[in-house]
């Protein structure tokens, strides 16, 4: 109990140093980067060329004629006052943007990162105990394919096979769960194959300690004893992978979002790049921190109920 | 050996559901239905963008959604035509236009069509404008300039009064230059508190942002009804994932700008089950010259540049024949738009650079927009132009940059070369040739003459004048060259052969005379 409020005090305490970290950042990044919101505002019909005096007027609107230190602050404050903004480009509530958006992209991630434990997990396993099989062989080539491989690639493929020759699955949009598949496939394909080999050399590695020796010289079968004792100390590293993962899918998705049309954050804060729109740029960024810290929480929780050394270790 | 067997019995278990589960194929039932309910079946295009950008656009969706009506619309040969306006006619002064109105049509709310509702629409962009919008930007200040006041003459006649002679009105206030929705469908800033209530042959039941909308025919629609009842348009960003809807036989059909590459119709028709319609269409595209920079303020070589550019063969190699080359810089849908013979001429362009550069290398740097590779082959065109200029002695680099920062850079004359896409705002040919001839043109091109002529087509009221004043400027273009233009492109969509009298237009597609063949 003590080493769970510690970990969750700890996490309290870097979570709000992170965000507040990350909302300097995500507001410098916008503003570091070339271009100007007012000039994509005013030319968002890609025909109106606007004069300096339009320009002028958009920019003082929007308040980006003050200092950039002034700007953040008054951004900060807002967020503060649990208002997170107003798109520069749509005119709408971020905060409406996000709500619409949060749950495709959340749904999606973790369609995919379930498709990556169910895989990776007894793939790595099945793997590590047949060991330079014939199988072994084919999926260490397969891994090597499916990493130099990239995910739009794999997104095209899987539309023209599951899309368009199979007519099982819709090629794109959101319409019902089985919309999520091939997206959910296409982003979790070459992580799939990273983390089974991972698990499969964490699990070879673990057949060679000597708790696992004196396991099954304790005559504990060789497959049970594996299961058993060797699989939750490789397990610590895979779910470290799978958080980091998770992440990553998260952040991700924004090309898989494109290609399969989905309403998600992902494809929302390309569009949102493309046009400047910095409210929504550091909207995007806050609560993609938020989500990374959770899974981080959550993988350390996760790390504490499989290793009784870290429960004991207080 | 049992457990493999159970695994692949489980795949397939699990492919059958999935198969289930998918809205590949049509209802086989369907064509076998009375010719009604056969129209009844849902129609379902794929567009590249959200065409129903929603409450804060100026027109909360596009016109080829034909949810809403302007007063005047374009002819084929660039004319305006009557549309919710029936008539117009010009004072002597040019000050006055009193515009007649149709009688007997209602916005899909219910709420009658007249002088109030115009004159409401009118006032909603001249008190709450500009209204930006990924279509065009609805801007009082473009759109009426000089308008002094916009009264009632009587329910079905409006008259607009200007401070000066506006014998060009009429053409400013075509398709998104006269939106008309039901007044009550606004709220106190102009922006949209429901669904846009139009007058057109289409209403919105649905849309979600980035997902869809959904048309339902208007029964009571004063023309022509639409064919068929109901129309779900996809937004679906990737031109991959369109031509792949297309084979999966998810859609019907693709609309909007860059609706399908050139490349992708090609190959779409391959096959008997598509088939291609194109148009000329209202974008052109430009290779944009910095005419205040050293060596490009010589006419000569920005001659040489247009010389040595081959715009047919970009025109059948990159856009596969899709497009017309030309070297005007007015498009071939506007009004007094006369056809230009292109002219390439390398060996001539050659010597031309030489008597400007000499045997020095001249370094230049080309912009080139985002939006360009995403909608058109701008990379490929890039590259050609590249290796042409190279025969001049000019070492182009090539720079991608995002549609806004290319803009700024124009904006702000700090570019050599940039290739742009320019479409047509209204249907005044003085607003196009303004662009690149007219005073703060981003080419930093000045020349009396144009200045002269654009002045005096701006206030020519006799129509015959005006249209030889169109003349003389376009023939002073291609001899001046304001901007090198490259080609007017095609309005290109692909679709099932279900689907009949679904065809191209200049701007947008025949949405209403759509129907299911059989």
């Amino acid at each position: 109990m003590t080493n769970l409020l510690r970990v969750l005090a700890r996490h309290l305490i870097q979570g709000v140093l992170t965000l507040l970290g990350i909302t300097v950042l995500s507001f410098l990044l916008g503003h570091i980067a070339p271009g100007d919101p007012a000039y994509a505002i005013l030319g968002s019909d890609g025909v109106t060329v606007p004069t300096e005096e339009q320009v002028q007027v958009v920019r003082e609107s929007l308040g980006l004629d003050r200092s950039v230190v002034e700007q953040y602050f008054l951004w900060l404050g807002q967020l503060f006052r649990g208002n997170i903004g107003v798109s520069f480009m749509t005119n709408r509530l971020i905060e409406q943007e996000l709500l619409a958006r949060i749950p495709v992209t959340v749904q999606l991630s973790l369609l995919a990162i379930t498709f990556l434990v169910l895989t990776s997990l007894p793939l790595g396993l099945f793997l590590a105990l047949h060991k330079d099989s014939l199988l072994d062989h084919l999926f260490l080539g397969l891994t090597s394919l499916f990493s130099a491989v990239p995910g739009f690639l794999v997104a095209l493929v899987l539309i023209l096979i599951f899309a368009e020759g199979l007519r099982l699955l819709p090629t794109s949009g959101l319409n019902g769960p089985t919309s999520l598949i091939l997206p959910a496939l296409a982003i979790s394909l070459g992580s799939m194959t990273q983390i089974t080999r991972v698990l499969r050399a964490e699990l070879l590695a673990a057949f060679g300690t000597e708790y696992f020796q004196s396991a099954r010289a304790k005559g504990f079968p060789f497959r049970f004893a594996a299961v058993k004792h060797a699989l939750p100390n490789a397990m610590s590293s895979v779910l470290t992978l799978w958080g980091n993962y998770f992440i990553a899918i998260l952040g991700g998705s924004a090309v898989a979002e494109s290609i399969f049309a989905l309403p998600g954050l992902g494809q929302w804060v390309l569009k949102s790049i493309n046009s400047h729109d910095y409210p929504a740029i550091q909207a995007y960024v806050l609560v993609m921190g938020v989500l990374c810290l959770m899974i981080f929480l959550v993988v350390d929780l996760l790390q504490l109920a499989i290793q009784p050394r870290l429960r004991r270790a207080s | 050996m049992k457990r493999l067997f159970k695994q692949i019995v489980a795949v397939m278990t699990f492919a059958m559901v999935l198969a289930g589960c998918g809205s590949g194929s049509a209802d086989p039932d369907a064509s076998q239905s009375s010719p009604q309910a056969n129209q009844d079946r849902q129609v379902v295009l794929a567009a590249p963008r959200d065409l129903t950008p929603g409450e804060k656009d100026g027109y909360y969706s596009s016109l080829i959604l034909q949810v809403w009506e302007p007063l005047v619309t374009l002819g084929a040969d660039g004319s305006p035509q009557p549309a919710l306006a029936t008539g117009w006619d010009m004072s002597e002064d040019g000050k006055e236009w009193t515009i007649s109105l149709r009688d007997g049509v209602a916005f899909h709310d219910g709420t009658d069509f007249n002088a109030d509702a115009v004159i409401a629409n009118i006032e909603r962009v001249r008190q709450h404008g500009p209204k930006t919008s990924p279509f065009y930007t609805l801007d009082a200040s473009k759109t009426y300039p000089g308008l002094v006041s916009v009264d009632k003459v009587d329910d079905h006649t409006v008259r607009l009064m200007f401070d000066e002679p506006s014998p060009s009105a009429i053409q400013r206030l075509t398709n998104f230059g006269s939106p008309m929705v039901s007044p009550d469908c606004l709220d106190e800033n102009g922006d949209f508190s429901t669904h846009v209530q139009g007058t057109g042959p289409f209403r919105i039941t649905d849309h979600v942002t980035d997902q869809y909308t959904i048309l339902e025919a208007n029964d009571d629609y004063w023309g022509d009804t639409a064919q068929v009842s109901s129309v779900k348009v996809l937004s679906m960003p990737s031109a991959d994932s369109r031509a792949s809807a297309l084979r999966s036989g998810e859609i019907q059909g693709v609309l909007d700008i860059g609706a399908i590459l050139p490349s992708q119709a090609v190959h779409l028709t391959e096959s008997d089950e598509f088939v291609a319609s194109s148009r000329p269409s209202t974008i052109s595209h430009f290779m944009m010259v910095n005419q205040s920079r050293e060596y490009l303020n010589d006419p000569r070589l920005v001659k040489a540049l247009s010389l040595a550019i081959d715009r047919q063969l970009i025109v059948d190699e990159l856009y596969d024949g899709y497009g017309v080359a030309s070297a005007n810089p007015l498009n071939a849908s506007e009004l007094g738009y006369i056809q230009d013979k292109v002219v390439y001429d390398l060996p001539e362009a050659k010597d031309l650079a030489n008597q400007v550069l000499g045997d020095q290398r001249l370094s230049l740097e080309l912009l080139v927009p985002q939006y360009g590779i995403d909608r058109y082959p701008y990379k490929e065109q890039a590259e050609y132009i590249q290796s042409q200029l190279s025969e001049l002695g000019i070492d182009m680099a090539i720079t991608i940059l995002e549609g806004s920062e290319q803009t700024k850079r124009r904006t702000e004359g700090n570019f050599d070369l940039a290739l742009h896409t320019q479409g047509m705002p209204d249907g005044d040919p003085v607003t196009m040739l303004k662009v690149f001839m007219g005073p703060n043109n981003g080419g930093c091109y000045s020349n009396e003459q144009a200045d002269q002529l654009l002045a005096q087509a701006s206030v020519e009221l006799d129509e015959q004048k005006r249209m030889d004043l169109y003349k003389q400027l376009q023939e002073l273009a291609l001899e001046t060259r304001p901007t090198i233009p490259l080609l007017h492109d095609d309005y290109l969509i692909v679709h099932h052969r279900d689907l009949e009298g679904y065809d191209a237009t200049a701007y947008g597609v025949t949405l209403s005379t759509m129907h299911w063949a059989g």
